[in-house]
């Protein structure tokens, strides 16, 4: 073996050490995508780009009943609603990865495709 | 010299090496399932971690059907006359005050023990025999109300968990006073919390997070190998997180002001009532409690809620394997002292926090 094989086996080696853990920071947290998933009753019955410069507003049919989602500056709440405790509409904005709008009555859950930077919040 | 020979076996080389790099990332991986369903008045989620996905499927669905159970015999605001209404130990309980014991199942005589221990415990600070007083005020209703004077008054001589009297031997429960009314709400999700991580493990899984509307429980590990890191939500902007707590084989459930109140003019009212005054709780925002059973933890949550700061950080160092943080009402952060190095807190600015 010549100091140039070697310098290759080492070279081979190096490569492959830091593409060991260069690799799975790629394939764990991808592109950052802003994007909310309206769940409903257990499926998906929305995807809504959430970008800084626009905002929509629109109405969607709960288990007994519609409400009303906004979204503003990378925000998104539940604008109004017809179910009983309203606790959903009381939540307010949210914005960050993690955060979730629950609406128990109707079987709604709001949240963000984006990897939480914790398992699970308690609160 | 490099040779051609040698340098495609070099390149062999790096194509193999590439190659297990990546089998090790793919194939490697334990699988997850997720599973959440509307159940006791929140979202339920539970995801787990093992070899065999129809297996975690399969074991996930059994820890929901357990929870569903323990909700049912747990629902107190069944309507009378309808099957929901038989099956709801709770509802039978109630209905007999002041008339005669009840005979009741395994579960819900275990959480009346259990509640039992930590009335005594805590000094009458957790009492499922609240509820009269929740009732006055209207939580769990459509509308809630202040109650006057004289209405709190008469609903607070009701009050009394030493006026539940268990029998071990014939399993059965009475409430002496007529009009009394117990109320499971501190305990039931904690407890289902826990019987569905106690299937989970019996059913040998590698890892699982199980998630109550903010009760948590986990169990092993999840794929990554990485410790469990649960967030603590900060109690005065929703969108923030006070800081966050790595969690092994534990439970973590916090009771606080935010969640479920009403207004009545300028002040706001809350849910979590202290049996002592009949008003809401308010020397504490919110109360974090960190211990191996999530039945044990839901309880000190709500008990340590109701305390004062002073009094609920003692008892939670008295506690065995019990760690508590709380956001009192003058924004002070304190914490017991065995969280010292588990807890990471974040928001520093809008709270007083000293770590020492």
């Amino acid at each position: 073996m010549t100091r140039a094989d070697k310098n290759l086996i080492i070279s081979v080696f190096l490569v492959g050490l830091v593409l060991y853990f260069v690799l799975p920071l790629f394939t764990e947290t991808g592109l950052k995508k802003t994007q909310a998933i309206i769940k409903q009753e257990g499926k998906i019955v929305k995807t809504v780009p959430l970008t800084e410069n626009e905002s929509s507003r629109f109405t969607l049919q709960g288990k007994n009943g519609p409400f009303t989602v906004e979204t503003q500056g990378g925000h998104i709440r539940i604008l109004e609603s017809t179910c009983p405790d309203k606790f959903c509409v009381k939540r307010g904005w949210i914005s960050s990865p993690g955060e979730t709008i629950i609406c128990v009555p109707y079987e709604v859950i709001i949240f963000f495709d984006t990897e939480s930077p914790v398992d699970a919040i308690t609160g | 010299m490099i040779t051609k020979k040698r340098l495609a076996g070099m390149a062999f080389a790096v194509i193999l090496m590439i190659s297990v790099i990546y089998y090790g990332l793919i194939f490697d991986r334990t699988r997850e399932y997720a599973g959440e369903e509307f159940l006791m008045d929140t979202l339920v989620s539970i995801k787990t971690y093992g070899n065999d996905a129809e297996h975690l499927k399969q074991v996930t669905g059994q820890a929901f059907a357990e929870m569903r159970r323990i909700e049912d015999l747990t629902d107190r605001f069944a309507e009378p006359g309808t099957p929901e209404y038989a099956d709801s130990d709770v509802c039978r309980i109630n209905e007999q005050a002041g008339k005669t014991p009840v005979a009741v199942s395994e579960d819900v005589f275990a959480i009346l023990e259990l509640s039992q221990k930590y009335f005594a415990l805590t000094k009458g600070a957790f009492d499922i025999t609240i509820g009269p007083v929740i009732d006055v005020w209207g939580f769990g209703k459509p509308d809630q109300q202040v109650p006057g004077e004289e209405m709190l008054k008469n609903a607070l001589v009701l009050v009394n968990n030493n006026d539940m009297v268990l029998d071990k031997q014939h399993r059965t429960v009475f409430l002496k006073k007529t009009g009394m009314v117990i109320d499971l709400g501190g305990i039931a999700k904690g407890y289902a919390t826990q019987r569905a991580a106690d299937i989970l493990k019996q059913d040998g899984i590698s890892g699982a997070l199980i998630n109550a509307g903010g009760n948590i429980r986990v169990l092993g590990r999840k794929a990554k190998k990485t410790p469990w890191r649960i967030g603590i939500q900060d109690p005065r902007d929703s969108s923030r997180l006070l800081g966050s707590v790595e969690l092994d084989e534990e439970s973590c459930v916090t009771s606080g002001d935010y969640h479920r109140y009403f207004m009545s003019g300028q002040t706001r009212y809350h849910h979590i009532i202290s049996p002592y005054s009949g008003y809401p709780a308010g020397e504490n925002m919110s109360v974090t409690v960190i211990t191996k059973d999530a039945a044990v933890a839901d309880i000190l949550s709500t008990a340590l809620f109701i305390l004062s700061p002073q009094d609920a950080l003692m008892l939670a160092e008295e506690l065995e394997d019990t760690e508590a943080l709380l956001v009192t009402a003058a924004k002070q952060i304190l914490h017991t002292g065995g969280l010292k190095n588990k807890v990471e807190v974040r928001e520093k600015e809008a709270y007083h926090y000293d770590k020492s």
